[in-house]
């Protein structure tokens, strides 16, 4: 039940003031703004050393995604980023780094697949034209999930160890921030209003209380019931 | 009077009740009807066992039983390879005997992903089986087909193909047109249709072309999990075809 409240939340806040507020403004042209600031991230209260890895959104206009694929490496039996951001219309390719085969697959409502099982070297590429959550998992290896945010346009931003990130090229407007990390309950929001060549900072918490357990492809528990 | 497989029933008490304890998952079914074949294959190094009880009722005491099992296994994300084995019991002998085994290719002409895809698929089958009855006999099968989403829900496939037996039926075409509607996650309902028609007799003193027949009825399927089941009930509606001919279908994936 967790899963579905975290993947409606991140939805909501991409479609919803989306839909609110869509601009088809052209950031990146002269007059944009930056929006930047810090993260605090907390596991279960306490506060974290390391607060890389939260991905910081802006939802409210729509931009073209850009011609690159980006990669969601399997090495080491695990997922390399955790947290993968695009834009809608952009593609993913999936290539396997390690000696032994993986099951990539995920279940999500905005995109489903399942990739099967392909050697090292090997790769799989897959389009996501919706914006949304996509929870990936390894159907082989239960440790195995990370997730790629489609996003509706290019504003966006990781932060580094310190919690710190910088977005560039934001149009001029009154805009939803949202800071997402997979390890939290569901993203932490902010609005702003970002003036033709200001700059906003904005200050953000975040807490990581989410269980990540997960069912296997076909909708059932791994051997070992599943965790990360 | 007409007379109901035994296979109806328990097709339909079996998807009646997996509908009502089992709750549904987001995993795809796979063999949307009972006759016609579909353009969906097992994903790359995936296994499926599969199975199928066929009942047919004949409008003289001849009716057979089916049971026709193979493990299938997806060679790359687009061929599957399935080992089916058959065996028949026969109400005129009252016996039941291994038919025929073999070795299927099904061969996806379309990138796996629906979004990469688009709409229309086009799939081929090539089949070779060894009767058991027949010194030296082997039966070529080839289908061609092709399936067309429209919307959400609307699920279309069209069949056409051919059969060679030397000592059985001759040179066979089998053609087939179903629709299915994808209710929700777990259920599906469609209508199909499946016939076979004579080419050529079979190379055997006073052998004749197979008159063929055609068959139409209701399919219903359901999802869950690992599993999926489809069950259909056609009816013949041509001479010399069957009073009824059900198909109960099911696998589990691994």
């Amino acid at each position: 039940m967790r899963k579905y409240v975290i993947s409606i939340a991140v939805v909501v806040s991409l479609l919803g003031a989306s839909l609110l507020g869509v601009s088809r403004a052209r950031a990146g042209d002269p007059g944009t703004g930056v929006v930047q600031g810090i993260v605090h991230v907390s596991s279960r209260g306490a506060g974290k050393a390391d607060g890389s890895g939260v991905v910081v959104y802006l939802v409210g206009f729509e931009e073209p995604p850009v011609a690159s694929v980006p990669e969601l490496q399997q090495k080491d039996k695990d997922f390399q980023p955790p947290v993968l951001p695009i834009t809608a219309g952009q593609s993913v390719s999936f290539p396997n780094q390690d000696p032994y085969f993986h099951n990539v697959f995920s279940l999500s409502p905005t995109r489903s697949f399942d990739l099967g099982q392909y050697q090292k070297g090997e790769t799989r590429v897959r389009p996501f034209p919706k914006t949304g959550v996509v929870e990936v998992y390894c159907n082989i290896h239960p440790q195995m999930a990370a997730t790629i945010l489609v996003l509706p346009n290019r504003r966006f931003a990781r932060t580094d160890a310190a919690g710190r990130f910088r977005i560039e090229g934001v149009p001029p407007g009154q805009w939803s921030l949202f800071a997402y990390d997979r390890l939290a309950m569901q993203p932490v929001k902010a609005q702003v209003t970002v003036a033709a060549g200001g700059s906003v900072e904005v200050d953000l918490r975040i807490d990581e209380t989410r269980d990540l357990k997960h069912t296997n492809k076909f909708g059932q528990p791994y051997g070992n019931g599943g965790y990360r | 009077m007409s007379r109901f497989p035994h296979a109806f029933s328990l097709g339909l008490v079996l998807c009646i009740a997996a509908g009502l304890v089992l709750p549904a998952t987001a995993h795809a079914g796979r063999r949307a009807f009972t006759w016609i074949y579909d353009t969906e294959v097992v994903p790359e190094r995936g296994a499926e066992i599969e199975t199928w009880v066929t009942d047919r009722v004949q409008p003289t005491p001849k009716d057979t039983r089916d049971f026709w099992w193979a493990p299938i296994v997806g060679l790359t994300d687009r061929i599957e390879l399935a080992l089916p084995m058959e065996l028949q019991w026969s109400q005129a002998t009252d016996k039941t005997q291994v038919l025929d085994y073999g070795a299927e290719l099904r061969i996806r002409l379309a990138n796996p992903d629906r979004l990469l895809a688009g709409p229309a698929v086009t799939a081929l089958r090539v089949g070779l089986y060894r009767p058991l009855r027949g010194k030296d006999a082997v039966r070529p099968e080839l289908d061609v087909i092709e399936s067309l989403d429209i919307g959400e829900h609307l699920h279309v496939v069209a069949n056409l193909g051919a059969r060679y037996s030397e000592y059985g039926g001759g040179l066979v075409a089998a053609y087939g047109l179903g629709a299915q509607w994808t209710a929700s996650e777990a259920w599906r309902f469609g209508l199909e249709s499946f016939g076979i028609r004579g080419l050529v007799a079979p190379d055997v003193p006073n052998a004749k072309v197979n008159p063929g027949f055609t068959v139409v009825g209701p399919t219903v399927g359901l999802t869950h999990g690992r599993t999926w089941i489809t069950f259909g009930m056609l009816k013949g509606v041509t001479d010399n075809a069957p009073v009824y001919m059900s198909r109960l279908l099911w696998a589990i994936a691994f």
